[in-house]
């Protein structure tokens, strides 16, 4: 059985402040990479455990560069890299049996979770997948389910796991801790939760909620939180401009619509960036 | 008559290298002196389409090197003249050409990326070497003129150095163009006298107007197959990112490729690639 494991790094036990998911922060190298690298272990170990043949590990925080490497359990492999130029989750596909998302926050706008957000801060509102509202958790199960792939174990702040449990179905959850609000949570001891969640990902490989189905087409449709942000998503051809702040997209090919969802989320950046700047970053650089 | 202008920085008077239309010009302390020419250039072009008879005037100020826009300086413009500004999209995705004009004017412009006697010749960046549009070979002039098309209205007049007027002239041959300097190498340029220049200007946006009916603008059959190959240095990179378009094909390591039902999702579909693009780092 070949396992996907997704990995964040907000929802990791022990990351309590926003330094240590920074990269190149001191408490981010120190600290945040340390514990996110373990739980990543914790979960290859009872993967195995539970019979798997190989496992692919894609870091998923920022630019892909959290996980140690030369700390990784070497019977997993790694994939890293920029998602705007190599999709969301490469190498994914119908060979694969199990998919753990692992380390993940709520979705923005969760009440008493730990930096809740969809994909960008700074960017978007709310996203919705065929009128479901949904985060990170969502969007990743979603593609998984696409290749036939389950979700089966979950990992991370109490409301994500629940945010998991509800839309993909019953499957292993480890809360390994629990928001109070967006800067403010109750961790458990990061090392007492490896255990819990070696025994998830043991358990996972034989129990797992049912691959979710999307039905055709899929409607991709992203509040933004800016109208500036929606002006440039915009410019992706066959997107529908339904407010001054979103942008919707239509496709019956499944791939298609999560690619165009990607390329409105990078334009709408440029944006975003901008305001956070005050100066251009791209695309104006001469003309 | 209403009167669309185009106007971009490295084809006005006495333009000949990067600074001057840069923040490396602010930084020299040159940066005044650009945006002067550039208004006396659109002065001059404004007064000679008066004459003629042209009655409104509207200039897209989109030259984008040194934020924030406007370049024109906005005390010496023609004070009955309209201005366009802002970062962005050209007014391409709302489409602001819709407002109605009878003909367009480009004032400034530099020819397409590799023309060697081109004075700062580009795409909107280096980051597009070759734009092929239905096979077309077209750099910002071509996008300009391509975009009036669309609506009918005819490139009427155009001002660059003469690598750039010739580049206008293969687009639309009736076109009235008026050179600035010739181009020597990328950088370095015989400069005509200013004085000569600016009467120029105004004799040929005169005749610009006189003419207009005469032009035909320049138009596209659909759907449009559009090629572009990266330039810029990590051609590889700004090729992956435009892959993620789900309607874009990765012709070669450095190229790519689409096919769009109109002209007008050619172009916003091109500036939003090259956005793309350029973000990623």
């Amino acid at each position: 059985m070949n396992v996907y494991i997704v990995i964040d790094m907000e929802g990791v036990a022990g990351v309590t402040h926003g330094s240590m998911i920074r990269t190149g922060h001191v408490e981010w190298r120190d600290r945040g990479t340390r514990l996110m690298t373990a739980e990543a272990n914790a979960a290859i170990e009872g993967a195995f455990l539970g019979g798997a043949t190989s496992v692919l590990v894609k870091d998923g925080h920022d630019s892909g560069q959290n996980i140690r490497r030369e700390d990784l359990d070497p019977r997993a492999e790694l994939v890293t890299g920029n998602s705007v130029t190599v999709g969301l989750m490469p190498g994914l596909d119908s060979t694969f049996d199990k998919l753990f998302l692992m380390g993940f926050h709520a979705k923005m706008g969760t009440r008493f979770a730990q930096f809740d957000h969809t994909i960008s801060t700074a960017t978007i509102n709310n996203l919705s997948i065929n009128n479901i509202v949904v985060g990170e958790i969502g969007m990743y199960g979603m593609l998984a389910g696409l290749c036939g792939v389950s979700v089966a174990l979950t990992t991370g702040d109490g409301p994500a796991v629940d945010e998991s449990l509800d839309l993909f179905g019953a499957h292993q959850g480890v809360r390994v801790k629990q928001g109070l609000g967006r800067f403010a949570v109750r961790t458990f001891n990061p090392a007492q939760v490896l255990t819990q969640i070696t025994e998830g990902a043991k358990n996972a490989m034989d129990s797992g909620a049912p691959p979710l189905e999307l039905s055709l087409p899929v409607t991709v449709s992203i509040d933004f939180l800016r109208s500036a942000e929606a002006d440039m998503a915009e410019m992706v051809p066959g997107s529908v401009r339904s407010s001054a702040r979103t942008v919707q997209y239509v496709h019956e090919d499944p791939d298609t619509a999560f690619q165009a969802l990607q390329a409105m989320v990078a334009l709408a950046g440029i944006a975003a960036s901008r305001w956070a700047s005050g100066l251009y970053k791209s695309g104006d650089s001469v003309v | 008559m209403r009167v669309f202008i185009a106007a971009d920085m490295e084809g006005i008077t006495g333009v000949v290298h990067w600074p001057q239309p840069t923040t490396g010009g602010r930084e020299l302390g040159d940066d005044e002196n650009q945006r002067q020419q550039m208004t006396a250039d659109l002065n001059a072009v404004i007064k000679g389409a008066r004459s003629a008879g042209a009655s409104e005037f509207v200039i897209l100020d989109f030259h984008g090197s040194a934020p924030p826009r406007p370049n024109l300086r906005l005390n010496d413009i023609d004070p009955e003249t309209k201005l366009l500004s802002g970062h962005g999209h050209f007014g391409l995705t709302q489409d602001v050409l819709e407002d109605g004009y009878d003909v367009m004017f480009i004032v400034g412009m530099h020819a397409m990326d590799g023309v060697a006697d081109g004075i700062l010749s580009h795409n909107f960046t280096s980051t597009f070497k070759e734009i092929y549009l239905n096979g077309l070979r077209i750099g910002e002039t071509g996008y300009f003129a391509l975009w009036a098309g669309i609506h009918g209205i005819p490139l009427a007049f155009f001002s660059g150095d003469d690598a750039a007027c010739e580049e206008a002239k293969e687009l639309v041959p009736d076109v009235v163009t008026t050179s600035t300097k010739k181009g020597i190498t990328h950088g370095f340029a015989l400069l005509y006298p200013e004085a000569e220049v600016r009467a120029d200007l105004e004799r040929g946006a005169a005749e610009a107007i006189s003419n207009a009916a005469q032009i035909k603008p320049l138009t596209m059959s659909n759907p449009v197959e559009v090629k572009i190959i990266m330039g810029g240095g990590r051609e590889t990179i700004k090729a992956d990112a435009c892959a993620m378009f789900p309607w874009v094909e990765r012709l070669s390591g450095t190229s790519i490729g689409f096919s769009v039902d109109t002209v007008y999702e050619a172009l916003t579909s091109m500036r939003a690639l090259h956005m793309l693009a350029e973000s990623q780092r």
